[in-house]
């Protein structure tokens, strides 16, 4: 349902029920004030913290306010945007003016940027409210978010698993409800990865689809932002609302955002079955694809990118752009000094102090890439391969689809520095540019969350997420972490 | 060396090496950690030296061809048109000044 029109909610757990979509519905029509949801959600934040550690900086004073400034706006009677006070917390990748911003990094420790990304001004527009800046990997280089200095955040379903990264804090937080929607960043797999071993919906969306500007860069011709929500209706909420071209994002589309309806029948879905699976994992797809035919879809067999391939393209390109990025980093910019004689000796300190062992690993192998002109080519002419294969697949199909990950989540600390083949099936889509999203569909034995993953067309992302909406329709409502 | 060769050349990775590129690219990192990440880059490396050789234009299909920005005006320039006047490359890669004088030394 995408209106909610019932009584208004009279408790805390009653507010934390609701999808975003419901809370803003609930807020425009004056059944619940902003600032009762802000509070809700900061206490759940409080009783949630000591377990998860999704937050790096909780925003209390600014969320407030920002409610405040949603329902003062109602009382006056202004329009209200379509996420009227809806709570959100931001991966710590986007700059926030007066907030502390770290990529999960010591190098920024300390720094306090002057201007908000895009995507925060756009979600302020649209009458969203900020409560904090969440974990994740340093740099967003790492697949379980415990590549940082900072507190790790814990599997909501399992605290002694990790929540995925690197958008760790992201998916924790939504998983726990101490945001109702988060956004987070997509290299290799970063949203969709931690989307699934916790449970909730992670969008990456076409290349360019959402401006990045703001956005602290890792790899640029792969990084993408998008939402992590509790379902296909919220996220496709939060994308209507951060799409679009941005004049300070030359690499951001001027394609506007159409909502499309659609149901099952007669769609017609790619599978490729090779691949070794965890048994719950493999019985959790089979159950999904069966899902999508009960409900009218057509499954046909296509040939997917072959994953070492892109895998080892991802790694090597990935790496040769982080080192240019990196490169910013000098120790007298932004956060971190380490004050020596000399502006090269103050850099090579503060960046060797500041950066943690997975960010110089790759930042030595890309600034080595970066002198192997022939090593990179390859990479190059790999991703291509990629592409290719990928748009031959869909031009056979409505959609792809596949398992995000083919176990659940790992243990803490369980993870090799070589944690690349957590992405085996979702890089192919980020060295493509493609929208592809992560949804719960199944449980292992254990009680924890399985992912779908499901990559669609250039540009046909509210397609993707129509399609996935349908797919929880008839999949039914999946079970949510204990309150 | 023939191309191979030269590959191959670029995915052994000592400790010291490690070192030598830690200080270029001005992340120090001590005799233990070059020695780690020298164990976990070789077979990285190793696993990028074993993709198929050729470049990113070769790769593409026709349809890929196609261009991928419709918002971008116009069609890709040919190659040798986009390199002509660029002082050195290397499979399409424009190489910066120094890091061409560094590579021409060991290529083919």
């Amino acid at each position: 349902m995408n209106s909610f029109t019932g009584p208004a909610p009279n408790s805390a757990a009653s507010i934390l029920a609701l999808s975003a979509v419901e809370i803003a519905a609930a807020v425009r029509a004056g059944r619940l004030a902003a600032a009762e949801v802000a509070r809700a959600y900061l206490e759940r934040i409080d009783a949630t913290e000591p377990h998860v550690h999704a937050y790096l900086h909780v925003a209390r004073v600014r969320a407030l306010h920002e409610a405040a400034a949603v329902d003062a706006a109602r009382a006056r009677g202004e329009p209200l945007g379509p996420l009227a006070g809806v709570p959100y917390a931001l991966k710590d990748m986007f700059v926030t003016a007066g907030l502390p911003t770290t990529a999960g990094s010591a190098i920024l420790g300390g720094w306090i940027p002057p201007y908000d990304a895009t995507v925060v001004r756009r979600l302020r527009a649209a009458g969203a409210v900020l409560l904090g800046k969440l974990a994740l990997d340093e740099f967003g280089m790492g697949t379980t978010g415990e590549r940082s200095p900072f507190p790790v955040a814990r599997n909501p379903w399992a605290h002694d698993r990790v929540a995925g990264g690197s958008s760790s804090g992201a998916a924790a937080a939504v998983a726990a409800r101490s945001a109702a929607f988060a956004l987070g960043s997509d290299t290799g797999g970063s949203i969709r990865l931690p989307a699934a071993y916790c449970g909730v919906v992670g969008v990456r969306p076409t290349w360019g689809r959402v401006s990045r500007m703001g956005l602290v860069a890792f790899a640029s011709s792969l990084d993408a932002v998008g939402p992590l929500a509790r379902d296909a209706a919220d996220a496709a909420l939060v994308m209507s609302c951060i799409a679009g071209h941005d004049p300070e994002d030359s690499t951001s589309i001027a394609e506007p955002w159409r909502t499309t309806p659609s149901g099952l029948a007669g769609v017609t879905i790619g599978v490729d079955r090779s691949g070794d699976l965890d048994a719950d994992v493999a019985a959790a797809f089979e159950c999904a694809l069966a899902t999508f035919t009960a409900a009218g879809a057509t499954l046909v067999d296509v040939a997917l990118p072959d994953a070492g391939e892109a895998l080892a393209a991802y790694a090597a390109l990935a790496a040769a752009e982080a080192a240019s990025n990196l490169a910013r980093y000098d120790g007298l910019r932004f956060g971190l000094h380490v004050p020596q004689d000399s502006f090269e000796a103050t850099a090579a300190a503060t960046r060797a102090a500041g950066f943690g062992a997975e960010v110089k690993r790759r930042v030595v192998l890309g600034t080595h890439l970066q002198r192997a002109p022939e090593l990179l080519a390859r990479a190059r002419a790999a991703r291509s391969r990629v592409t290719t294969i990928l748009a031959e697949a869909l031009a056979r199909c409505d959609v792809l689809a596949s398992p995000t990950a083919r176990a659940p989540a790992p243990r803490l600390q369980h993870v090799s520095a070589d944690s690349l083949d957590a992405d085996r099936f979702l890089v192919a889509a980020s060295l493509a540019g493609l929208p592809a999203l992560s949804l719960p569909c199944g449980l292992t034995a254990t009680r924890l969350p399985i992912g779908l993953h499901l990559v669609g067309p250039r540009l046909h992302d509210a397609r993707l997420l129509a399609l996935a909406g349908a797919y929880e329709a008839a999949r039914g409502r999946f079970p949510e972490v204990a309150l | 060396m023939d191309r191979v060769a030269v590959v191959r050349s670029r995915t052994r990775m000592t400790q010291d090496e490690v070192s030598a590129l830690a200080r270029v690219a001005l992340v120090g990192v001590g005799e233990a950690e070059a020695a780690v990440l020298a164990a976990v880059l070789t077979p990285l490396l190793a696993r990028i030296a074993d993709l198929p050789a050729g470049t990113a234009e070769e790769a593409q299909s026709t349809r890929a061809k196609v261009p991928l920005r419709t918002d971008v005006p116009g069609a890709a320039l040919p190659r040798e048109v986009a390199l002509a006047g660029v002082p050195a490359h290397a499979g399409g890669l424009v190489l910066a000044r120094p890091l061409a004088a560094r590579t021409a030394g060991d290529a083919p």
